[in-house]
């Protein structure tokens, strides 16, 4: 069982290259494919961050956008394609987020990049499912306060201190809140990586 | 050998949460091309990204991808035989502009005018693939086995009917639905028989008032009681903020 993950995985790395290359030679079907499979996570990620329809509209086709002039940067070994679009994606919400509340704060460089596989659309498509559900169930399992200061950190881009201010606690308290929620988060995602 | 700490670092680091000594060490070691804390941070950033599927779930508009595609499109592409009938054409027409040049000037015109109804026929491909996507999952739900319909009625309001399948997910559709405000949106929840409302993704109809939306419910049908749809301020609430426009026991 576990072998056959492993290849499935390595087949899905292996396409992921491949859809990228394709991207590389501006192969403007190769894009057409992206987007069709990850738009809507992307762009349920941006309007969650930026609450603004506009602006997760104009986020989108900005993923995508860079994406397609950097899909040379992308290294299949490095990480998925998903993660690397949605990595990217929070990046740009977050500037956007930012810049808009004239805040000064220090961003984590991004430069992951990674694509989706060549299965059947249904299969993906159902799997992809059953890893919502997943996260949502997690998410809804969590006790509220560790699932509020992780929505904080992720969502909005605050750092410890700054939700401890947000929710009146005591840094200390905000640490572990986020410590032991993000365990629970590896513990049920960490074999996807 | 990474310790607890540190892979516990890593998942912070990619959160965007460490602050201080620790994230300057983290970012030293990854300046460095520390291999180790490379990947580390690259597992740990597949993991923070599952946080994504944590947002309601909502579909782009499909003025984005048009956007998007018209942004990238490179004129002298094409990729079925309408662009290439157009170029076709259009090759003909110049050779016949040097052959008579007193006729140039018109068949620039309508080099011109044949350039723009290609791009404007492919644009209207691509949203007849992605509508034709979106039949296909909505097929898919209606057409199996095991798969429950919910009627969703409301006081003002044409009726909606979704239908809920495990695991391919749920499809609410309807037609003359009434848009709501432009920095609202409705939401949908699934109401448990016991607990809080559990969001299900946020949806506007189009601008005939067709609905046709589809999602994957947080929790078994089994565990359901009814289906609830709100109006609210545009992006989703955690929790409904007002009154239920439409209401579908599930049976």
């Amino acid at each position: 069982m576990l072998a056959a993950l492993a290849t499935l995985r390595e087949d899905e790395r292996g396409a992921e290259q491949s859809l990228m290359e394709q991207l590389s030679r501006r192969d403007q079907t190769a894009l057409e494919r992206l987007y069709d499979r990850y738009s809507t996570l992307v762009y349920s990620l941006l309007l969650r961050m930026t609450q603004e329809a506009a602006s997760a509209e104009d986020l989108t086709q900005e993923v995508f956008l860079k994406v397609w002039r950097n899909a040379h940067l992308y290294e299949s070994s490095r990480g998925s394609l998903e993660a690397w679009l949605v990595t990217v994606a929070r990046n740009l919400a977050l500037d956007h987020i930012r810049s808009k509340q004239e805040k000064q704060r220090r961003r984590e460089d991004a430069a992951t990049l990674a694509i989706a596989v060549a299965r059947p659309q249904t299969e993906e498509w159902v799997d992809r499912r059953k890893r919502m559900e997943q996260v949502r169930s997690l998410m809804t399992s969590l006790p509220p306060e560790q699932r509020r200061s992780l929505e904080l950190a992720y969502f909005e881009g605050l750092t410890q201190t700054e939700i401890a201010a947000r929710l009146d606690q005591p840094l200390g308290t905000v640490k572990s809140w986020l410590r032991n929620a993000l365990l629970r988060l590896r513990g049920e995602l960490g074999g996807r990586s | 050998m990474e310790t607890k700490d540190r892979q516990q670092q890593y998942l912070e680091f990619a959160l965007g949460s460490l602050e201080g000594d620790e994230y300057e060490e983290i970012r030293d070691l990854l300046a460095r091309g520390d291999q180790e804390c490379s990947r580390g941070v690259a597992e740990a950033r597949a993991v923070v990204a599952g946080l994504s599927y944590a947002a309601p779930e909502a579909t782009p508009p499909a003025h984005v991808r048009k956007r998007l595609l018209a942004a990238v499109a490179e004129p002298r592409r094409s990729r079925s035989w309408t662009p290439y009938l157009a170029w076709a054409a259009a090759a003909g027409l110049l050779i016949f502009a040097v052959l008579s040049g007193s006729r140039a000037r018109n068949l620039e015109v309508e080099l011109a005018n044949l350039q723009q109804r290609y791009e404007q026929l492919s644009g209207e491909h691509q949203q007849i693939l992605a509508e034709t996507e979106t039949y296909r999952q909505v097929l898919t739900i209606v057409s199996a086995p095991g798969t429950r319909s919910v009627s969703l009625s409301a006081q003002q309001s044409p009726q909606l009917q979704a239908y809920w399948n495990e695991p391919l997910g749920l499809v609410l559709a309807g037609q003359n639905v009434p848009a709501p405000a432009a920095d609202r949106t409705l939401q949908l929840w699934i109401i448990p028989a016991q607990g809080n409302p559990i969001d299900a993704g946020i949806f506007r109809p189009d601008d005939t008032g067709r609905t046709l939306y589809i999602t994957s419910p947080g929790i078994s049908i089994s565990q359901a009681a009814a289906l609830a749809i709100t109006d609210e301020p545009a992006g989703g609430q955690p929790q409904p903020t007002t009154t239920p426009i439409w209401v579908g026991q599930i049976g």
